[in-house]
C-alpha cells in the first residue's frame, strides 16, 4: 500500500503544514508543454536527491538516491546540480540545522528536492520508504508519501515507483521508471543464436526469457503487460509463440508454413497483428491469442508487414513495398480502406504508433544509414529524430527507445522525443535489437 | 564459391544451433507436435513475387478473407532439416549459394543457371529433399529482411517446381538478416540437402494448429 502521511517532528510543524496543504491539493499537475524542440533550447528541470536516510540496516550504494537521480534524468525532464559538491555541502547543513536551506538550494541551482528515509526489517525482508518532494522556490513541499510492501529484493523497483510519482507531481507525465524493454540479445556472433531478454527502462536488471542456442526474433508485449510474443525456430520455422511472464509457460499462438512474425497486440480488440507468408507472400493477418479466428488483412503481390495496432484498436499502420520499396501505410481496419503516410525517401519502415496517439516513429533508411523519424498520423510534421532503427515507445509517448550500431555492435538506445538526452541502456557483448517498450507496469502494491 | 558452404551456413546461421536447440530445450513442442498422418496434397503456392509494378498509391482495398484457422488438422510439411546431420551428410554434395541482386527476390542470370543444373541433379537424385534458407544483407532494416528472405527462398522453390521438382520435397525458410552478412553474401539463398528417411516419399506432416494459451492474468 502506499498512503500519503503525516510529516513527524523532524521537518517541524510548519513543514507538516505545508505537506497537508500538498495532500489537499490536486494530486496531478498539469502535463509540461514541452511542444517539440531544439535539444538546446529545452530548460531541463534541476532537481537534487539526498542520499535517503536508513533508519535500520543499510542498502549498499545509497541506492534509492542513485536510482531516483538516474531515472529523474533518463526521463528526459531533470537534471541535478551542476555542482555535486555544492549539493553534499547543503545537503549537510541540512542535517546540522534539521530543516531544509531552501535558499541555499535555490541557490545551488535546485529548484525541487527530493529528500527520504527508509526501514529494512531484517526479519521479514519488508522494506518502507517515506519521500518528501520540496519546492525550492515557493518553499513548500510538494508530495509526502509512505510506501510499503516491498520486499528487500524489489528496492530498486521501489526506488522506480519513487522516481514515477515525483515525475508525475512536477510533470504531469506519468513516469515510465518502472517499466521494462524487451529485445532481441544476439548472444553468439553472427546470428547463431538470440535470445528474448529484458532490461528495466535504465538498463539495469538484464534477464532472459528463452534458452541458449534457440534463435527467435520480433518480439511484442501482449495482454496487459503480463505476457510476451515472439517468433522462435525452435521447431525448425519461424513460428509464433506466447509466454506468460509469471511462469514462462509457453503455447503456440501461428505456426504456419512461412514467416509468422512481428506480432502487435491490441489491447482494446483483444487480437494480435502479425505478418505470415503462408500463402506464398507476406501479408498481414489478425487473430486471437490462441491463435483462433484468424482474418487476412491485405492481399496483393508485395510484402505487406511490420503491423502495429493505434491506441484506440481502429487502425493499423504498417509497412508495404508496394511502390517498389518500403513505405508506412494506414490502415482503417473495420473498413480496409488504405492510405499511404511516408512520401519522402525511398525507403521508410518499422513503423511504430506512440501510444497517445499523437504520433508514428519509423526508421529511413538513407545514404545506407537508418535514422529514426516521426510523423503525425496524418502525415504532417514529419521530423528526424537520430541515427538509428526500430523505434518503439515508452508508454508515455515520451521516450523511445531504439536500436543503434553507432558504436561498435548494435545496442539499444533512448532518446527523449525531441531527440535530447541519448542513453545507451544495453551492452552486450553481440549486440541487441527488436526493443520493445513495456506497457505500464501494475503497481506491486 | 565456398566448398562445404553449407556447413558453414550451419555454424554461422544457426540451423545447426536450431537443431541443437530444439533437442535441447526444455519443454520444446516439437516431439509431440510431429504426427505422422498421412501428407494432404501440398498447398499450390502463388509464383514468386515479381517486381512491385509501377507505383499505386492507393490500391482498392480487398474484401476480408474468411478465418481459416481453427479447422482441425492444420498441419505443414516438416522441415526437412528435422533430419538432422547424418541425413545431410548422406546427400553426398554440398550446393553453392544462390545470389540475389540488392533488395531483389528475382532470380538473375547467374542463379537461374545454378539452379538449373541444380534441377537437374536433383531430378537424377529424387531421394534428397531440400532446406532453402532465404537471406537479407544487413542493409535492410530486421523485419523487412525476414521478408524479403522468405520472398527469396519462395523465389528458388518456385524455380525447382517449374523445373520438375515435386514441391512437396522443398522447404523454404526466412532467416531474415541473422548472421546474414553484408553485400552479396548476405543476399543468397542457401540450399541444403537432405537425404529422405528409407520408406518414405515426402516429409511428414507436422501441426501447424495454434495451443490453448494458459488464462491471461489480470
Amino acid at each position: 500500500m502506499s498512503r500519503l502521511f503525516m510529516p513527524i517532528s523532524r521537518q517541524g510543524m510548519l513543514l507538516a503544514c505545508l505537506l497537508v496543504l500538498a495532500t489537499i491539493a490536486p494530486a496531478t499537475a498539469q502535463p509540461i508543454d514541452i511542444g517539440i524542440v531544439s535539444a538546446p533550447t529545452r530548460e531541463l528541470i534541476t532537481i537534487a536527491v539526498t542520499p535517503f536516510e536508513a533508519r535500520g540496516a543499510r542498502l549498499n550504494e545509497e541506492l534509492f538516491q542513485v536510482v531516483i537521480m538516474n531515472d529523474l534524468e533518463l526521463s528526459g525532464f531533470f537534471q541535478p546540480p551542476r555542482n555535486a559538491a555544492f549539493a553534499e555541502q547543503t545537503h549537510r547543513l541540512d542535517l546540522a540545522r534539521n530543516a531544509i536551506q531552501f535558499a541555499e538550494w535555490y541557490r545551488i541551482g535546485a529548484t525541487h528536492l527530493v529528500k527520504g528515509n527508509y526501514t529494512v526489517n531484517p526479519v521479514t525482508n519488508d522494506i518502507e520508504a517515506e519521500v518528501r518532494l520540496y519546492d525550492t522556490v515557493g518553499q513548500r513541499s510538494m508530495l509526502g508519501r509512505q510506501y510499503t510492501g516491498y520486499k528487500l529484493e524489489d528496492a530498486r523497483r521501489l526506488a522506480h515507483r519513487i522516481s514515477n510519482d515525483i515525475i508525475q507531481q512536477i510533470t504531469g507525465y506519468p513516469g515510465v521508471a518502472d517499466t521494462r524493454i524487451m529485445f532481441i540479445q544476439q548472444s553468439e556472433p553472427m546470428g547463431r543464436s538470440k535470445q528474448v531478454s529484458l532490461i528495466d527502462a535504465d538498463g539495469q536488471n538484464l534477464t532472459t526469457l528463452t534458452g541458449p542456442g534457440e534463435l527467435t526474433a520480433t518480439p511484442t508485449w501482449g495482454a496487459r503487460g503480463t505476457e510476451v510474443y515472439f517468433t522462435t525456430y525452435r521447431d525448425y520455422n519461424p513460428d509464433l509463440i506466447g509466454m506468460r511472464l509469471s511462469d514462462r509457460r509457453t503455447w503456440w499462438i501461428s505456426r504456419q508454413g512461412g514467416l509468422n512474425i512481428s506480432p502487435s497486440w491490441s489491447e482494446t480488440n483483444e487480437r494480435i497483428a502479425l505478418t505470415l507468408s503462408r500463402d506464398g507472400n507476406s501479408e498481414l493477418y489478425t487473430l486471437g491469442r490462441d491463435g483462433s479466428d484468424m482474418q487476412r488483412l491485405t492481399n496483393n503481390r508485395s510484402i505487406d508487414s511490420s503491423p502495429e495496432w493505434s491506441p484506440d484498436g481502429s487502425q493499423l499502420v504498417y509497412q508495404s513495398d508496394r511502390t517498389g520499396s518500403p513505405q508506412v501505410y494506414i490502415m482503417d481496419v473495420r473498413t480496409r480502406q488504405e492510405r499511404r503516410l511516408t512520401f519522402n525517401g525511398t525507403y521508410n519502415d518499422a513503423p511504430s504508433w506512440s501510444p497517445d496517439g499523437r504520433w508514428i516513429a519509423y526508421h529511413r533508411r538513407s545514404g545506407g544509414e537508418f535514422s529514426i523519424y516521426l510523423i503525425r498520423p496524418d502525415g504532417t510534421e514529419e521530423r528526424m529524430l537520430t541515427q538509428g532503427e526500430d523505434p518503439t515507445w515508452a508508454p508515455n509517448s515520451m521516450l523511445l527507445a531504439f536500436c543503434s550500431d553507432r558504436t561498435d555492435t548494435r545496442q539499444v538506445y533512448s532518446v527523449f522525443i525531441d531527440g535530447s538526452n541519448l542513453r545507451q541502456l544495453t551492452n552486450t557483448r553481440f549486440g541487441a535489437q527488436s526493443p520493445a517498450w513495456s506497457p505500464a507496469r501494475p503497481q506491486a502494491d | 564459391m565456398i566448398r562445404g558452404g553449407a556447413i558453414q551456413w550451419l555454424a554461422a546461421a544457426g540451423s545447426l544451433g536450431v537443431l541443437l536447440a530444439a533437442a535441447l530445450t526444455p519443454g520444446c513442442q516439437r516431439g509431440a507436435a510431429v504426427t505422422e498422418r498421412a501428407a494432404p496434397p501440398p498447398a499450390r503456392r502463388p509464383a514468386a513475387r515479381p517486381q512491385p509494378p509501377a507505383p499505386t498509391p492507393t490500391p482498392a482495398p480487398p474484401a476480408a478473407e474468411a478465418a481459416p484457422a481453427g479447422e482441425s488438422g492444420l498441419t505443414r510439411p516438416a522441415n526437412p532439416a528435422a533430419l538432422g546431420e547424418g541425413a545431410r551428410m548422406l546427400v553426398g554434395r554440398t550446393f553453392e549459394p544462390v545470389y540475389f541482386d540488392e533488395a531483389s527476390a528475382e532470380l538473375n542470370g547467374a542463379a537461374r543457371r545454378r539452379l538449373t543444373e541444380y534441377a537437374r541433379w536433383l531430378g537424377e537424385n529424387n531421394r534428397v529433399w531440400l532446406t532453402l534458407m532465404g537471406h537479407a544483407d544487413t542493409a535492410h532494416g530486421l523485419d523487412f529482411g525476414y521478408n524479403l528472405a522468405m520472398a527469396r527462398a519462395l523465389a528458388v522453390e518456385d524455380f525447382l517446381v517449374g523445373h520438375g521438382l515435386a514441391r512437396r520435397r522443398l522447404y523454404p525458410i526466412s532467416f531474415g538478416a541473422a548472421g546474414a552478412g553484408s553485400g552479396e553474401l548476405g543476399n543468397r539463398v542457401e540450399l541444403m540437402g537432405f537425404m529422405a528417411p528409407a520408406g518414405r516419399d515426402e516429409p511428414a506432416e507436422v501441426s501447424a494448429e495454434p495451443q490453448s494459451p494458459p488464462e491471461s492474468e489480470p
